[in-house]
């Protein structure tokens, strides 16, 4: 391996037209290929995966995210590393292909097959009288509030990300938006729950304080 | 496919306690991912120099309290950069 470019050194390398950019681009597919490789070893959920599907993912994850890198290096602000912020876009390129993979089957379609969706999966613990009755008092106004004063698309995504724990990036795919919207939606729904349950006297904190 | 039965609303106690601990940490302003994803690189560099991420970038610790996909992104940079093989 060379020795390791200055920022200015990866985007000059890059700019350039000849060899020097091919070096600097087969460099960045070496070095990501391997970082991610450990990487995927070291996952408990790839445990199963033998190694040379782990080499081929990772092989797969560099090429592509050097794509990207490509297209986007002239926007790198020069906070970090240039090959930490190239990291950053592999390792998203990878998870992301990753959950995409995991969750394919996913059909939000089915879940609101009966036209509405009903909020319903806030059940009440049983753990004392005492509990019981706050709990049961926050499950109310959370379902009477999620029913009232949230959208169906609000509901369908805080329960969507809560229940089946869905990837926001997946879910924005699922609901024709994009990520950024689609935290806004829920960050705009959570914000109005909180409200709220303050304005009858209870806080999220203490309710929960009182669980444990 | 997940089939809608699998979908269907059931008694779940944990879940009104993982609300009420999103509804905690819910704050006024937030960040989204996309604006954690810019700093993510910066970030992840302080805290493998051992600085204190919490105290320097508070709205970006806090935002990866809330959102599981952008902590496991952090902590894979993290393991990116700091592999376990000495090889690297």
């Amino acid at each position: 391996m060379a020795p390791e470019r200055t920022n200015e050194q990866w985007i000059s390398d890059l700019s350039d037209e000849g060899a020097t950019r091919d070096a600097a681009i087969q460099y960045l597919i070496t070095w990501l290929e391997r970082r991610l490789f450990f990487y995927l070893r070291e996952r408990s959920d790839l445990a199963r995966v033998d190694a040379d599907e782990l080499h081929q993912m990772a092989a797969d994850f560099a090429q592509d995210s050097v794509l990207i890198i490509i297209e986007k290096y002239e926007q790198f602000a020069g906070r970090s590393k240039f090959t930490t912020w190239a990291a950053k876009i592999a390792v998203h390129q990878a998870l992301g292909e990753m959950r995409r993979a995991r969750w394919r089957d996913l059909s939000l379609d089915e879940l609101t097959q009966n036209g509405s969706f009903e909020p319903r999966f806030l059940a009440s613990d049983q753990r004392s009288p005492e509990t019981e009755t706050i709990q049961k008092q926050a499950v109310a106004i959370v379902m009477d509030v999620m029913q009232k004063e949230l959208s169906e698309r609000q509901r369908l995504a805080l329960y969507s990300r809560l229940v089946l724990g869905v990837p926001i990036a997946i879910l924005a795919e699922q609901m024709q938006t994009n990520t950024n919207a689609l935290y806004k939606l829920i960050h705009d729904g959570r914000k109005r729950l909180k409200e709220r349950l303050r304005e009858k006297g209870i806080s999220p904190e203490e309710v929960l304080s009182i669980f444990r | 496919m997940l089939s809608h039965q699998d979908m269907t609303p059931s008694s779940q106690p944990h879940l009104i306690h993982k609300l009420l601990q999103m509804l905690a940490l819910t704050r006024e302003r937030e960040l989204t991912c996309d604006e954690v994803f810019d700093l993510m690189d910066y970030y992840t560099e302080l805290e493998q120099a051992g600085e204190n991420v919490q105290a320097l970038m508070p709205q970006v610790a806090h935002h990866l309290q809330i959102c599981p996909e952008c902590r496991e992104e952090c902590e894979a940079l993290l393991a990116v950069l700091t592999p376990k093989s000495p090889a690297l």
